[in-house]
């Protein structure tokens, strides 16, 4: 892990050999265009995070803005002490901790790869500087603001309406969507049951009980942080609120 | 004679200095006044549909409001609530997209629009405005989270008491010290995210305790701190 101190801008400025070459082929691009601004860029500096290095954390003052260029990163809050609740999973294209640089507080929450995850990095100040007299600009990052809330919105929405275990049918499905499964229908991103539980909101044993269930059911099989789906249809059923019930 | 409603001036509404629109310049203020539309709504009518394309932005001058979105079962589920001085839709506005929620009035408002066109013009041109419609969405990001944050985890006891302090914190006291918006208890379990039996139950255990005083529809709050600490409020 580096780069996980305070003040790890300062240092990640500075080192230079984790800079790579971007790979424009590969790489996805939301219809934005905010990360092109940002990735064009003179001052950008690229960083590589393994598996659980943390970006940045809650309550930490704002260094700048990440921009992912491949990889997967997990954003949380902590609900209660030692409890964390996980908000978004972004992926290529998504631009972090830009509203907490936008406003000046501190970063609202904390951020950390989950499979190894490439970004391009900007200053705070280099951002500010970028944005500040140019009111295009500011239109995209409003826009980029905009979609982050709506699915904030819909996850809100899904939360308090459905149960524990259509919740998960659906997180799947979201996860399917941002992932895709590969040849042998497997999701293409590792969680743990505890990342599993924390974006489902749900707790870690009733997780397990979940995902019991759904073995049963021939859903999905679940083992050392792989998902393999089974029976998408059913999965799709199972994810309908009236459904549920009539499946048990 | 039919009598005659008074359009609100903007260069004199003092819901404009506490919004977004206090940093118009004295032309771009008239302009806006030329070109928008003002409306009276009663309570429980539509403002705009979920789902509908966007025309502009809504600045209430008057009034509460309330957003929200409908479930795939036809819940109601309550995303924000808004008060005068507020400036509704313009999330759909920017982003290109349709309505994510239904904004219905909970107390009679009066509500100004300003045509897509006016409003554009201004954020392009006036850089100030732009840097805080930029802030306000940073803020209602941040609030989002807060919100997503111990809605399933929390029990219905902690979230109610939570959304209690919102409303008093969001709409303030009247004369006699309740939150100053009667809000109904329909409502309350939409926002809380829970039925609307289990909120007249809980609010009523509230009443019980001496934490909270039912006025009608009106909720007094009696005990702060011990509102609080119900609602396990860490910071």
């Amino acid at each position: 892990m580096f780069f996980h101190d305070s003040n790890h801008c300062k240092v990640a400025c500075k080192v230079a050999k984790f800079v790579m070459k971007l790979e424009e082929s590969t790489m996805m691009v939301a219809n934005t265009g905010l990360e092109e601004i940002i990735r064009n860029h003179k001052e950008l500096t690229q960083f590589i995070f393994h598996k659980d290095d943390v970006l940045f954390k809650e309550n930490e003052h704002p260094v700048g803005i990440y921009c992912i260029e491949s990889g997967s990163v997990k954003i949380c809050k902590e609900e209660s002490p030692g409890q964390e609740r996980i908000l978004h999973l972004a992926t290529a294209g998504e631009i972090l901790g830009l509203h907490s640089v936008v406003n000046g507080h501190v970063y609202t929450n904390s951020a950390a790869a989950i499979t190894e995850t490439r970004v391009s990095f900007i200053t705070a100040s280099d951002f500010m500087e970028l944005i500040n007299d140019n009111n295009t600009y500011k239109l995209l990052v409003m826009k980029s603001l905009c979609s982050r809330i709506d699915s904030m919105e819909d996850h809100i929405v899904r939360i308090s309406e459905k149960m524990s275990d259509e919740r998960f049918a659906d997180t799947l499905l979201v996860l399917i969507e941002k992932y895709g499964l590969d040849k042998s229908k497997e999701l293409h991103i590792k969680l743990s049951i505890d990342e599993l539980a924390s974006y489902t909101c749900t707790s870690k044993s009733y997780m397990k009980k979940i995902i019991t269930e759904f073995t049963h059911r021939g859903l999905i099989t679940y083992s050392g942080g792989t998902i393999k789906i089974l029976n998408l249809p059913l999965l799709r059923t199972t994810a309908l609120l009236s459904a549920g019930a009539a499946i048990n | 004679m039919k009598p005659q409603f008074e359009h609100p001036v903007c260069d004199e509404c003092r819901s404009r200095l506490g919004n977004v629109f206090c940093s118009l310049t004295v032309a771009q203020v008239n302009e806006m006044d030329s070109e928008k539309n003002c409306s009276i709504y009663k309570k429980g009518q539509i403002i705009f549909n979920e789902g509908n394309k966007p025309a502009g932005v809504f600045c209430v001058n008057k009034g509460k409001i309330k957003i929200y979105q409908t479930g795939e079962e036809g819940k109601e589920q309550i995303l924000r609530l808004a008060k005068e001085g507020d400036v509704l839709g313009y999330r759909s506005l920017i982003s290109g997209d349709v309505y994510s929620g239904t904004a219905a009035v909970m107390e009679d408002a009066t509500v100004c629009f300003i045509p897509k066109r006016t409003f554009f013009d201004f954020l392009h041109t006036n850089s100030d405005l732009s840097t805080q419609m930029m802030q306000l969405l940073s803020h209602d990001l941040k609030e989002a989270e807060s919100r997503l944050t111990g809605l399933a985890q929390k029990p219905v006891r902690e979230r109610m008491a939570e959304a209690i302090l919102m409303l008093l914190e969001f709409y303030g006291t009247d004369n006699e010290g309740a939150i100053d918006a009667s809000i109904s208890r329909e409502d309350i379990a939409n926002i809380v995210g829970t039925a609307t039996e289990t909120t007249i139950r809980i609010l009523s255990d509230f009443k019980t305790e001496k934490l909270i005083e039912l006025l009608g529809k009106k909720i007094k709050v009696n005990n702060h701190q011990g509102l609080i600490k119900t609602a396990h409020i860490y910071d």
